[in-house]
C-alpha cells in the first residue's frame, strides 16, 4: 500500500514534469523579432486605412489616383523598429480637445497631469523631463533614445517646452506636440497639431524638421511660428530670423526670409509676403495684437486661449478692429477692454459667453 | 531595453495599451508569449500557425480604437487568442482541423515510453492517466492545465472560462474527483494534494 502511494505520487510528478518540459519555449530574440513584425503589420494596417481615405478623395481625377498608387509603392512600410514622431502621432491619436489638463505622455509611464494654467517642461540631454510649475517640480520617466513623448495642451492652457537638444518651444492652447525624448543623431523631427513658436538650437549636422498634417518645415537654427490646427483649413509659418524651407505633400516648396509669412492650404502653398511678425508671435508673451482684423478672428483666439465657448452674432463677427490685449488678465477684463473700443456687449452664462452688438 | 514598463502590472499596461501605447502592448506580448503559444497549441497542434494567430491578435489590438477595459488581462488575451484561432480555422474551412479543434494535451507514446518504459505497469498507468485526462470535458481539461501545468490562479481560470472563482474551484475539484474515479485507485486522492503542494512549491 505504501509503495503504491509512492508509485502513484512519482507517476504524477513525472507526468507533470514531462508535460511541463514538453511545453514549447521561445527565446527573447525570437519574440523580439516577432514583435517587430507585429508593429510593421499594424503600421501597414494603419496606413492602408489612411490610404483608403486618401483614395476616396482622389477618385475625381484618374491622374490623382495614379499619384496615390505611386505613393503607395513609395511608402510601402518597411519593418519598423523605431517609431518616428509622425508614426507615433497617427498611432497614439489623442485630441487636445479631449484633455482637461496639460498632459505629458511617456510610453510605459502613467500620464503626468499639470493642473496649472501654464507649465514648463524641460528635458535634459538624456531625455528625462522635469515638469515645473509654480507649486511643484516633478521628474518624469526617462525614455530610450528615439522614443517619442507627447505633450497635450488643451484650450485655456499654455506650456513651454525645452527639448533634449536645447530647442525652446512655446506651445499654444489646443495643441499637441510629439517629439523624441532624446534625438537620434541623424535628424531632429517633431510633429505638431496646433500652434508653436520655436527657437531651434543650431546644429548643422542634424537638421530640424517640424511636421504637421499638411506641410513640413525644415530648419537649421532659427526662430519661427508654426500654426497648423487640424481643425483649420489654413496653416501658416512666420519666420522671425534664420531660414526655413516649407514644403507640402505635393512637393511644392518655398524658402522664407526673416519677416515673411506663408499660408498653406491642403493642396497649395501661398506666396510668402512680408508682415509685421509681432502679432503672430506675441501669444507667447501672453499678448494678442490685431490690426484691421475681424472680431470673429479675435474672439476665436480668445475662445481657444481661455478655453471658453464664445457665441457671437453675425453683425459682430464682421466688425473690423485693431488693438492689443493683455491675456494675462482674466477673460472678463479682456472682454471689457474689447467692449470699450467696439460697440459690443457681452453676457456670461453657465457654459458660454454671448457677445452681441450694443444697442447704443 | 529594461525600461520602466517592465515593472508595471498587467492592468496598468492594459490601460496604456487602450490609450494607444504600443510599448505597453510589447511588454504584454513578451511577458505572455510562451503561455499564449502553448495554450493555443492545445487547440491546434501547429506552432507556426499559433504564432501567426498571436501576431494577428496583437495587430488587432494595436489597430483597435475601442478596446474594452479589463481587470483580467491574461485571461482576456487567452480568450481572444482562442477566438482568433477558431475564426481562422473556420475561414480556412479546414474541416479536418475543426475536428481536433478542442483542447488536448498531445503526447506521443514514444515520449511516455522513454519516461516510463522501465516499468510496464507504470507505463500502462501513465497511459491510463492521460486517457482519463482526455476524457474529461473541455473546461475541465483547460482548468487542470492552466492550474497545474501553468500555475494560474482560480480567479484567472474562472475568467478564461467565463465562470466565477468559486465555480472554477469546483470545476477543478470535480475534475480531480473524476480522474480519481477513472483511475479507480483509492490512493488517487493524493493527486490533488500532491498537485497542489507542487504548485505552492513552484510559486515560492
Amino acid at each position: 500500500m505504501g509503495k503504491d502511494r509512492l508509485d502513484q505520487r512519482s507517476l504524477m510528478l513525472r507526468m507533470l514534469k514531462h508535460v511541463r518540459e514538453s511545453e514549447e519555449t521561445t527565446c527573447r530574440d525570437e519574440i523580439d523579432a516577432s514583435w517587430t513584425e507585429v508593429m510593421s503589420r499594424a503600421f501597414s494596417e494603419q496606413r492602408r486605412r489612411l490610404r483608403r481615405r486618401m483614395v476616396w478623395t482622389a477618385v475625381a481625377s484618374v491622374a490623382a489616383v495614379a499619384v496615390v498608387a505611386g505613393a503607395y509603392f513609395m511608402i510601402r512600410p518597411e519593418p519598423v523598429t523605431q517609431l518616428t514622431p509622425v508614426d507615433y502621432a497617427i498611432f497614439a491619436q489623442t485630441s487636445p480637445g479631449n484633455a482637461e489638463e496639460i498632459t505629458l505622455m511617456i510610453p510605459g509611464n502613467e500620464d503626468l497631469l499639470m493642473k496649472e494654467r501654464e507649465a514648463e517642461i524641460v528635458y535634459d540631454g538624456q531625455g528625462t523631463p522635469e515638469v515645473r510649475s509654480h507649486s511643484s517640480v516633478l521628474r518624469g520617466g526617462q525614455s530610450e533614445a528615439g522614443v517619442c513623448n507627447q505633450l497635450v495642451v488643451p484650450s485655456g492652457r499654455r506650456a513651454r517646452l525645452t527639448l533634449s537638444d536645447g530647442t525652446h518651444m512655446w506651445v499654444n492652447s489646443g495643441t499637441r506636440v510629439v517629439y523624441p525624448a532624446s534625438f537620434l543623431d541623424k535628424k531632429r523631427e517633431i510633429f505638431v497639431d496646433g500652434e508653436v513658436y520655436l527657437e531651434v538650437a543650431r546644429n548643422e549636422k542634424s537638421p530640424f524638421v517640424v511636421r504637421t498634417n499638411n506641410f513640413s518645415v525644415q530648419v537649421l537654427g532659427t526662430s519661427f511660428n508654426v500654426s497648423a490646427y487640424a481643425s483649420q483649413a489654413v496653416g501658416s509659418v512666420v519666420l522671425v530670423n534664420g531660414s526655413v524651407d516649407v514644403s507640402n505633400k505635393t512637393g511644392a516648396d518655398v524658402r522664407l526670409t526673416p519677416g515673411e509669412l506663408v499660408e498653406i492650404r491642403t493642396k497649395e502653398i501661398g506666396t510668402p509676403r512680408h508682415v509685421d511678425v509681432e502679432p503672430y508671435i506675441c501669444w507667447k508673451d501672453n499678448l494678442l495684437i490685431y490690426s484691421d482684423d475681424s472680431l470673429e478672428n479675435v474672439f476665436r483666439k480668445l475662445s481657444l486661449y481661455y478655453g471658453r465657448t464664445i457665441i457671437i452674432s453675425p453683425e459682430v463677427a464682421a466688425l473690423r478692429v485693431s488693438g492689443k490685449l493683455d491675456l494675462k488678465d482674466n477673460l472678463e477684463d479682456v472682454l471689457r477692454a474689447v467692449s470699450f473700443s467696439t460697440p459690443v456687449e457681452y453676457e456670461f452664462t453657465d457654459d458660454a459667453i454671448t457677445v452681441r452688438k450694443s444697442e447704443k | 531595453m529594461g525600461t520602466k514598463e517592465d515593472n508595471l502590472d498587467d492592468i496598468s499596461l492594459w490601460r496604456l495599451v487602450r490609450k494607444g501605447d504600443a510599448y505597453g502592448a510589447s511588454v504584454l506580448y513578451r511577458r505572455h508569449y510562451n503561455l499564449m503559444l502553448n495554450f493555443g497549441m492545445k487547440f491546434v497542434h501547429d506552432a507556426d500557425f499559433v504564432r501567426d494567430c498571436i501576431q494577428d491578435l496583437f495587430v488587432k489590438i494595436l489597430s483597435s480604437r475601442k478596446l474594452s477595459d479589463t481587470h483580467q488581462v491574461l485571461p482576456y488575451l487567452l480568450t481572444a487568442l482562442r477566438n482568433v484561432i477558431s475564426d481562422r480555422c473556420a475561414s480556412a474551412r479546414a474541416t479536418d482541423m475543426l475536428d481536433e479543434h478542442s483542447f488536448n494535451i498531445r503526447m506521443d507514446d514514444s515520449g511516455l515510453e522513454r519516461l516510463f518504459g522501465d516499468n510496464d505497469e507504470t507505463l500502462l498507468r501513465s497511459k491510463q492517466l492521460l486517457a482519463s485526462y482526455n476524457s474529461l470535458n473541455e473546461n475541465q481539461r483547460i482548468a487542470i492545465y492552466l492550474r497545474f501545468v501553468r500555475g494560474l490562479s482560480y480567479k484567472e481560470i474562472g475568467a478564461v472560462l467565463e465562470i466565477n472563482t468559486q465555480s472554477s474551484m469546483n470545476l477543478v475539484s470535480r475534475a480531480l474527483a473524476k480522474l480519481r474515479k477513472l483511475m479507480s485507485g483509492r490512493q488517487f486522492i493524493l493527486i490533488s494534494l500532491q498537485l497542489s503542494s507542487l504548485i505552492i512549491a513552484q510559486e515560492m
